[in-house]
């Protein structure tokens, strides 16, 4: 008996102890994020500079890809707790039509800009190599953190970091210093 | 140094002495290897390689498991490929030579502590009646793309679909996509895989791997 509650004590640290946490890599030194203007399923031009001062999220991802369906709900909470604090968040898809990304809105419902690549020019001066990734800019338009593939990206750990971006928004007009340089 | 037999039926180890005894010694081996960018793995690292077969579909899959570091590979079936890609812009007779290349749907993940990295122009696969060969690329397929004269919107897809020639990994990172052995379906054949982790080279050698045959699910 005291085995057993011992054990299921235990359960939830072991699951925890066996679940990778979540990572964003930092990227230093931090180089500037290609510019681009793209359209979104309005018809609006949007340009990324034009968001300059706040931290601004990149995912490029399709439709046909298996881990950016995946992570797009967790995406659309993440956008729900980061739009009031002033981060931005823009989906680029890669090669495909309106038609077809409206058609996969009806299934993945999100609210945060989507905006089209259609000829994968904007992802080639990007340094991408698979669907999805996803790039965290700083205020100063830099890319601080890269992910890899599909994350969970409601959970605090991924947030916190680029919420922390938000306090070197006031030295925007300082030059870099330390590493940063 | 590429290793082309092994005891077991699948063997994992460094560019280094991959011997018993060496392993006995992996303390003071690692100490060694690592300053040559070459190490042994633990004995945790070598159970091998895990052969799925799903039931209602036949399809198999082989799984390495190493050190949190993972590699899967799902063999697709020719009309997968063929609805896959007709579906993203290309023309039936298009897509009929990448549909019969022997494709396999690859997930790479790094939940390791160190980066990892990949090339697949290092990747060999040797069929049951023959001798090594590499992959064919995404930059060979784009190739005959061109030749061809294939839709833009058609390429782009095909480019994100397959897997990176060339990727690295941070921890946390993952990744999925698609590579071509360039083998007739059902054909048996090893596959020789290197990557690198953090500084240190890595090979394996999956065995009694086939191409999924040319039927419909």
């Amino acid at each position: 008996m005291r085995r057993l509650l011992l054990a299921v004590t235990l359960l939830p640290f072991t699951v925890l102890a066996a679940t990778p946490a979540q990572t964003l890599t930092p990227v230093e030194p931090r180089p500037p994020a290609p510019d681009f203007t793209l359209q979104d399923l309005d018809g609006n031009r949007v340009r990324l500079v034009d968001l300059r001062g706040r931290p601004v999220i990149v995912n490029f991802w399709a439709t046909w890809c298996p881990p950016c369906r995946e992570e797009m709900p967790s995406m659309q909470r993440a956008w729900e707790r980061l739009r009031p604090e002033g981060v931005a968040l823009l989906a680029v898809n890669v090669g495909e039509d309106v038609d077809t990304v409206f058609q996969f809105t009806g299934s993945y419902p999100v609210e945060f800009p989507i905006l089209f690549d259609h000829d994968g020019a904007v992802s080639g001066a990007w340094p991408i190599r698979g669907l999805p990734t996803t790039f965290v800019v700083d205020p100063q338009g830099r890319i601080a953190y890269r992910a890899i593939g599909g994350r969970e990206w409601d959970d605090p750990a991924l947030l916190q970091p680029v919420l922390e971006l938000r306090n070197i928004s006031t030295t925007f007009d300082n030059p870099p210093s330390g590493s940063e340089r | 140094m590429r290793s082309t037999a092994s005891a077991c039926p699948s063997a994992i180890r460094g560019r280094a002495d991959p011997g018993v005894a060496a392993r006995e010694n992996f303390m003071a081996s690692h100490a060694i290897g690592a300053a040559l960018g070459v190490a042994l793995l633990s004995a945790a690292a070598q159970a091998g390689v895990e052969h799925t077969h799903d039931p209602e579909t036949g399809l198999e899959a082989w799984i390495l498991r190493a050190e949190g570091a993972s590699f899967t590979f799902n063999q697709r079936l020719p009309d997968q490929t063929r609805a896959y890609f007709q579906g993203r812009g290309f023309r039936s007779g298009e897509v009929e030579a990448v549909a019969l290349a022997c494709v396999f749907q690859v997930t790479v993940r790094n939940d390791t502590d160190v980066p990892i990295d990949l090339d697949l122009s290092d990747w060999r696969v040797i069929p049951a009646r023959g001798s090594h060969r590499p992959l064919r690329l995404e930059a060979d397929w784009q190739q005959e793309w061109q030749r061809l004269q294939v839709a833009q919107p058609a390429r782009v897809a095909f480019r994100w679909s397959l897997f990176p020639t060339r990727q690295s990994f941070q921890p946390g990172d993952w990744n999925m996509g698609m590579v071509t052995f360039d083998l007739e379906p059902g054909t048996l054949f090893d596959l020789e895989i290197d990557w690198h982790q953090d500084k240190t080279a890595r090979h394996l050698r999956f065995q009694g791997m086939r191409c999924a045959p040319d039927r419909q699910l």
